[in-house]
């Protein structure tokens, strides 16, 4: 199934250490920067529009092309 | 962890403290020196467990490590335990990775949550499990290895490595160990594992999802009301998730003084739930909306828990106006089978 993982910078490492656990290390990420807990509905839609490009990419793109992008 | 390590030293000092630094080299201690766990020793643990080597006792998050006897006992040595404290580790351990205690959440959350484990029945005269004064400090053997035990298993198999696959921000002393027995000599009630179905000749250990550690320090008190409005209002609403509770250790005065005024432990639950409670302007708009989705809030109060069961209590300590509270989520009660 097309799954892109979804993290902050902070916790980015500990998102591939799972997903690695999970046997998928090669997972399509977008990252943005910690924190956001603190941001309102405008500035949080707006991070997430900034991540928009990379996650249709981690689900559309092949497997074979995001584990080269991501070696 | 490698099999055969061998160190080599001119004395038995150099021998522990070459130990200290190659376990900790490889990220395998809390911090605190550790116990060479020998073969020998190993095998002296797994026999005194009553199980074999390899018998599996738990897969733990979020490393899916698997805990054998044997991955149990060399934890345990390396923790400090005598070899008879095994099947107390081994039936919080089996408490602990139970789905329900959610230790896939403990292991990596940035809250700083750790396993408290209260021990019940013969089991804590047998090991010397400290329930009176100074029950959580230190100068326990038990009460101090036991816990250290779970914490290195959390991490050695687990993989809580700090700052690898354990978010938490600030982590907590309580991580080291956090382990008392309840002190049924002095509890004038029924003790907590036979509230929770066991017999009184039974030994068990409920291990609960802590995030604190609170003293409540009795004041001028002496009626029973004061008593328990002194230990609510040190309970405060708090960002539990949604589904938390409290455990509250009454110490033995306390107890016995409620006992005396005619209170039962259901009293006891229901008073503090009551007096537990703060209005909602005195929090954030979301912290209401979140503890009113859990039911804990209405439209003008929030209280600790949704319902006084939600209060768990117990009696340990010493002599002397203090009692314990703790912000506990869910918890599991295993029998200890002692060989």
């Amino acid at each position: 199934m097309p799954t892109v993982m979804i993290t902050t910078d902070a916790f980015n490492g500990f998102g591939r250490l799972q997903a690695r656990i999970k046997g998928c290390p090669h997972i399509a990420t977008a990252e943005t920067p910690n924190p956001i807990r603190n941001l309102d509905r405008a500035s949080l839609r707006q991070r997430a529009e900034q991540m928009l490009e990379t996650i249709v990419w981690g689900l559309t793109a092949s497997p074979e092309e995001i584990v080269r992008r991501r070696s | 962890m490698a099999a055969g390590v061998q160190i080599e030293a001119g004395s038995v000092a150099q021998a522990l403290l070459k130990t200290y630094e190659y376990f900790y080299d490889q990220g395998w201690t809390d911090g605190l020196p550790v116990v060479p766990p020998t073969k020998e020793m190993v095998e002296q643990f797994v026999q005194a467990s009553g199980r074999k080597a390899n018998d599996s006792i738990a897969i733990l998050p979020p490393r899916s490590g698997r805990a054998t006897v044997e991955v149990v006992a060399i934890n345990a040595v390396m923790a400090g335990c005598r070899p008879e404290y095994m099947p107390v580790v081994i039936a919080a351990l089996d408490g602990i990775a139970d789905p329900a205690f959610r230790l896939n959440v403990m292991q990596v959350t940035t809250a700083p949550s750790t396993p408290f484990l209260l021990i019940n029945g013969p089991v804590r005269k047998q090991l010397d499990i400290n329930c009176a004064t100074g029950c959580l400090g230190p100068g326990w053997r038990a009460n101090a290895t036991i816990g250290r035990a779970i914490r290195l298993i959390m991490q050695n198999v687990g993989g809580a490595i700090p700052g690898v696959y354990s978010m938490a921000s600030f982590g907590s002393p309580l991580r080291y160990t956090y382990v008392c027995g309840e002190n049924e000599e002095e509890n004038p009630w029924t003790p907590f594992h036979v509230d929770k179905g066991f017999g009184k000749s039974d030994s068990a250990v409920t291990v609960f999802r802590a995030t604190n550690y609170v003293n409540i320090s009795g004041g001028m008190g002496v009626g029973p009301d004061d008593i328990l409005r002194q230990i609510a209002t040190q309970m405060p609403p708090m960002d539990g998730g949604g589904r938390d509770a409290a455990l509250v250790l009454l110490g033995v005065n306390h107890a016995q003084a409620l006992h005396n005024a005619g209170l039962t432990k259901r009293d006891v639950q229901e008073r503090l739930w009551e007096r537990a409670a703060l209005p909602v302007d005195y929090f954030a708009r979301d912290f209401v909306e979140m503890e009113q989705r859990a039911g804990k809030a209405g439209l003008e109060v929030i209280h600790r828990t949704a319902r006084p069961d939600d209060i768990y209590v117990a009696v340990a300590g010493g002599p002397g106006p203090q009692d314990v509270y703790i912000a506990v989520g869910g918890y599991q009660t295993r029998q200890i089978m002692m060989g």
